[in-house]
């Protein structure tokens, strides 16, 4: 069962509707994203969508773009394979069709891990010779799995058993509370013994040869104080059965980051699979260097080759690095940036639709914010595209993120072809210098008002005429 | 504010008081924590609740409404009828006003005016099943026969569970006509003890302000669902289910380990009535405890005298022994004379206050203190059923007897649960793994919080849930299958061998059993984790 489209409306940075077509194979999905682009919207609307039917507090109005009153939803295209025909989910804040048995399921052996999690690894606690990783385990890598014994997620038998604790005097709630922990320590112990194989072996293929080991002591209560002590899992690494002296440098955060990511892996290969396989990774492999990073890719293709993957990353090297390596037939690409109107940001997601269509859409649409957005995201594509494309000579910056428009407009608007006729003709220079003072430029239009609403019809004129004479559409 | 299982009557309260606190002129939040309160069982503070709501707004036609209810359910129907009518007075067509009345005045033995308010009712609304039923019951009382049939016929094509509302009142046909000294025509007799598939089951329900009742339909109709899986327990077996001996407090017949071994030592023959004894506490679920009291068995017409070492303890206690009610003698127990099979045969025990299901096989012949509750029956595959978490939910929704944490065994409510259709094949891998889980019960490594063991204990849980799994596939087959999931058929497939027949070390070969049906890829274990998907398992494992 494989996600083929997704179409996303006004939900968190999401303005308006947004569609992500994954194919008819449904394939996997690698996202450039900048910050605040949306990026992490996509990730969670995944989550959120599916976590939804098994919980109904998730509620989808909570939610809803802040910025538009406008009912939003989610909706996913599912097929079983090219052939099938596709059924449609929607959550929306009048519709919950993610109550479905395959939705639940796909919630309960899902993957879904962001960079923040990996944060953790950063305040891993290091004592002279150890490093407890108790505290990364549960709660935070292993909580959305499932107990036997409870049949709760770690992270609920994990609340289960915080303060407040019962008086000394309150015999009966000790005793159910030591019952719950005793749960929570079989449990978890089983856990890491079934894991700990796998993650070895995940861990393995980062080129560190090595296994992992967890002594987990047990949490236990401590009726005096009425504390819960023993909140240790210390991590050991064996190099070739040899214990690594002074491994807790060996663990430095890049190697903890890996060895996160191998437990984190391993702890969805030991449940079962769900006939809706996906597994999300925003932006997790930005804690690892680069040599770190392939092998990631490797570990996807090996031991997750079911699974529909999203992959998002903000390094845009990265990305490209990726996007080269990973094959076209079962991956596909696509990038979000964050356009700025006067008072808040719109994501702009690209992948097929040209920004010009969209534009006009949200001109129809009497949206003449998110139409301004379009359009200059269609300008600046179409400058920038034909620059590369003439190969122009464009203002050196050291990142490249810093160009402006500027800089790729000046070229354009100067640059001759061979036989020395310019570019442009003057009208459509003069033209588009006009909209870019008004309308073009992020920095020029303070208000939207609809007394503009004609400068904009004409500016999208405009944008369609250069697009054509770039020959950029 | 959408509470609906009974624990959560708790977080309802908490919730009305929060809204209390904001706005002490809440009209609403009163009322709906009398409800609460009302369902609880705590019938007072519900009806001081119910009084402000009326305090603050005298013409709040739900707040009689349920007012009445709660009066009804305490027993005082001088009030309920009272209430009805205030309700009636501010609401003239509401139907169920005037239901609720005639049940106060037949509970009252005023059958004719019962029979006006169910007509009123029914003139209001022909669709209101459980009136047709309550006027049948009625017109029984003034032995109008065939008005009586017809009603109780209509009730039953609209859905009514006329037996259980009948067993609601009175024990069955035998009891009725004995309190009342009458003979009821062979076919109504027939129709209040066969039993007809039907949908829906009689209670009379809490309303919130809104007018909606309390549970919810879902559990409604789960609950009946369940209902018709099967015949009840009692119909099953075919036995009696019973409590055990009541011993009395004093101690004086049951002894430990320590004496009755000098009462053997200075009489022999007083081994013949020193039998092992168990109380509620030793009990575990599958298994019991190896308890460490005996019960000298002074049944009725004991020859006391060929005991002298058992009379001469006994003794000691004489003067509190006589004070004893009843018509024993001193030395006897207070029942009189058990045919001891109840104790010596295969049968299923458990304590009479529990918070988890806690039945037990008891296969030798310990004898059982009023703390415990027996169903001799060979049928050990009950015992699986009994514990599995389907059951537990059924017996939790209709023993109202809900303290805080604690069930108690209510005899009446353990024999209504239905015991759904199965094959002897089926009934048999039950069988099987209710011997799985006596032995592990046994092996002190399952019993948790020992990490060296840890997988032992989740070894005997994971056969638990499996027994869960059976149950559930036995009462809600359709609902499994549709999404793909089974237990019997891969389970039968695995071919997995009687406890019994294993040779050699026991631990380990259900050791292998365990890890083979715990990979990631077994059905079994595919099935079990993706179990709560299922939308009625959802309400029953609390995941709503």
């Amino acid at each position: 069962m494989r996600i083929t489209e997704i179409e996303i409306k006004n939900f968190k940075a999401f303005y308006g509707t947004y569609r992500i077509n994954i194919r008819k194979a449904g394939k996997n999905l690698l996202v450039y994203g900048e910050n605040g682009s949306g990026k992490s919207s996509l990730y969670f609307a995944l989550k959120l969508f599916l976590e939804s039917g098994g919980n109904p507090s998730h509620r989808f109005e909570n939610n809803q773009n802040i910025f538009i009153g406008d009912p939003g939803h989610i909706k996913l295209c599912l097929r079983a394979d090219r052939r099938s025909k596709q059924n449609i989910y929607e959550w929306s804040e009048s519709v919950r069709e993610t109550n479905d048995e395959l939705i639940i399921e796909g919630s309960r052996a899902k993957g879904f891990l962001d960079y923040k999690d990996l944060l953790e690894t950063h305040y891993v606690h290091r004592e002279s010779d150890t490093v407890n990783v108790f505290n990364l385990l549960v709660e935070t890598l292993l909580t959305n799995t499932f107990s036997t014994l409870t049949n709760r997620t770690l992270a609920e038998d994990w609340v289960g058993i915080q303060p407040p604790y019962p008086r000394r005097n309150a015999t009966n709630q000790i005793v159910t509370l030591e019952r719950q922990i005793a749960n929570f320590n079989d449990e978890l112990t089983n856990r890491l013994a079934r894991l700990q194989p796998i993650a070895s072996e995940i861990l393995g293929k980062f080129g560190h040869d090595v296994t992992l080991n967890f002594d987990f002591p047990g949490v236990q209560y401590n009726r005096e104080d009425r504390t819960l002590d023993n909140q240790e899992i210390l991590l050991t690494v064996e190099l070739f059965e040899r214990d690594i002296p002074e491994h807790h440098r060996f663990l430095n955060e890049a190697r903890l980051s890996a060895i996160a990511i191998a437990i984190y892996f391993s702890s969805i290969l030991i449940q079962p699979e769900s006939r809706l396989k996906i597994l999300a990774l925003d932006d997790v492999l930005i804690g690892l260097d680069m040599s770190n990073r392939l092998p990631v890719l490797d570990i996807l293709a090996e031991y997750f080759s079911e699974y529909q993957i999203f992959l998002t990353t903000y390094d845009k090297a990265w990305y490209e690095i990726a996007k080269q390596r990973l094959s076209d037939a079962e991956w596909e690409h696509a990038e979000c940036y964050s356009k700025k109107t006067d008072e808040f940001e719109i994501p702009i997601y690209v992948q097929d639709k040209p920004y010009l269509e969209k534009a006009k859409e949200y001109f129809t649409a009497n949206d003449y914010k998110a139409c301004v957005i379009y359009l200059r995201t269609a300008f600046e594509a179409a400058i920038k595209k034909f620059c590369e494309k003439k190969n122009l000579r464009v203002r050196y910056r050291e990142n490249p993120k810093d160009l402006t428009s500027e800089d790729f407009w000046t070229p354009i608007k100067t640059g001759t072809l061979k036989a020395g006729t310019p570019f442009l003709d003057q009208n459509l220079i003069n033209e588009i210098e006009l909209y870019r003072s008004i309308i073009l430029n992020p920095l020029s239009h303070a208000r939207i008002v609809p007394e503009v609403k004609k400068e904009i019809s004409e500016a999208i004129k405009a944008v369609e005429r250069l697009e054509a004479k770039l020959g950029t559409n | 504010m959408a509470y609906h299982n009974k624990g959560d009557y708790d977080h309802a309260i908490e919730d009305c008081n929060k809204a209390i606190e904001l706005n002490p002129n809440h009209t609403e939040a009163y009322n709906n924590r009398g409800n609460n309160y009302s369902v609880k069982g705590e019938y007072d503070r519900a009806i001081v609740d119910y009084n402000k709501a009326l305090a603050l707004n005298p013409d709040f036609v739900g707040a009689y409404y349920n007012r009445g209810i709660t009066y009804h359910d305490k027993g005082d129907y001088d009030r309920a009828i009272v209430d009805a009518t205030k309700a009636i007075a501010l609401k003239p067509d509401y139907t169920e006003a005037y239901n609720n009345r005639g049940v106060a005045y037949y509970k009252k033995g005023e059958y004719n005016r019962a029979i006006e308010d169910y007509d009123t009712a029914i003139q209001l609304d022909s669709d209101y099943a459980n009136t047709y039923c309550n006027r049948g019951e009625a017109w029984l009382h003034i032995e109008e026969w065939d008005k009586a049939k017809a009603d109780l016929t209509t009730a039953r094509k609209m859905g009514v569970d006329i037996i259980a509302v009948f067993r609601n009142d009175y024990k069955n046909v035998e009891s009725y006509e004995l309190a009342n000294r009458v003979k009821l025509p062979e076919d109504i007799a027939l129709m209040l003890t066969q039993r007809r598939r039907s949908r829906f089951p009689r209670t009379q329900k809490l309303l919130r302000a809104d007018g909606t009742p309390l549970e919810s339909p879902d559990i409604l109709n789960l609950m009946a669902k369940l209902r018709n899986a099967g015949p009840p327990l009692s119909q099953y077996l075919q036995t009696r289910s019973a409590f055990g001996i009541k011993t009395g407090g004093s101690g004086a017949f049951v002894v430990d380990s320590a004496t009755r071994d000098q009462l053997i030592a200075e009489h022999p023959a007083s081994a013949d009535i020193l039998k092992p004894f168990l109380h509620g506490r030793d009990i575990r679920r599958w298994g019991v405890e190896k308890p460490n009291s005996w019960l000298i068995f002074a049944h009725r017409r004991i020859e006391i005298d060929r005991y002298p070492a058992i009379r001469k303890h006994l003794e000691q206690y004489r003067s509190v022994l006589s004070k004893r009610a009843g018509k024993q003698k001193w030395y006897e127990l207070p029942t009189t004379k058990r045919g001891t099979e109840l104790f010596t045969q295969t049968k299923l025990i458990c304590p009479n206050s529990y918070n988890h299901q806690t039945f037990a096989v008891d296969t030798d012949g310990f004898y059982c203190g009023d703390t415990c509750y027996l169903i001799p029956t060979a049928e050990t595959w009950l015992c699986g059923l009994l514990n599995s978490r389907i059951v537990e939910w059924f017996y939790s929704q209709t023993s109202n007897q809900l303290t805080i944490d604690y069930l108690r065994a209510r005899s009446r409510h353990i024999q209504e649960i239905p015991i759904p259709e199965l094959t002897p094949t089926q009934k048999s891998l039950i069988g099987k793994i209710v011997d799985y889980l006596i032995f592990l019960q046994e092996q002190p490594t399952t019993r948790g919080g020992d990490l060296a063991h840890a997988r032992d204990a989740v070894m005997l849980r994971y056969f638990e849930r499996i027994i869960d799994g059976l149950a559930y596939e036995s009462y809600l087959r359709e609902e499994l299958h549709q999404g793909g999931k089974q237990f019997f058929k891969p389970l039968l497939d695995e071919g997995l061998p009687q406890l019994e027949e294993i040779r050699g070390d026991k631990m380990a070969a259900l050791q292998e059993i365990f890890e083979c049906l715990y990979e990631r890829t077994h059905p079994i274990r595919r099935n079990l984790f993706f179990l709560d998907s299922v939308k009625p398992i959802r309400i029953i494992e609390d995941r709503t």
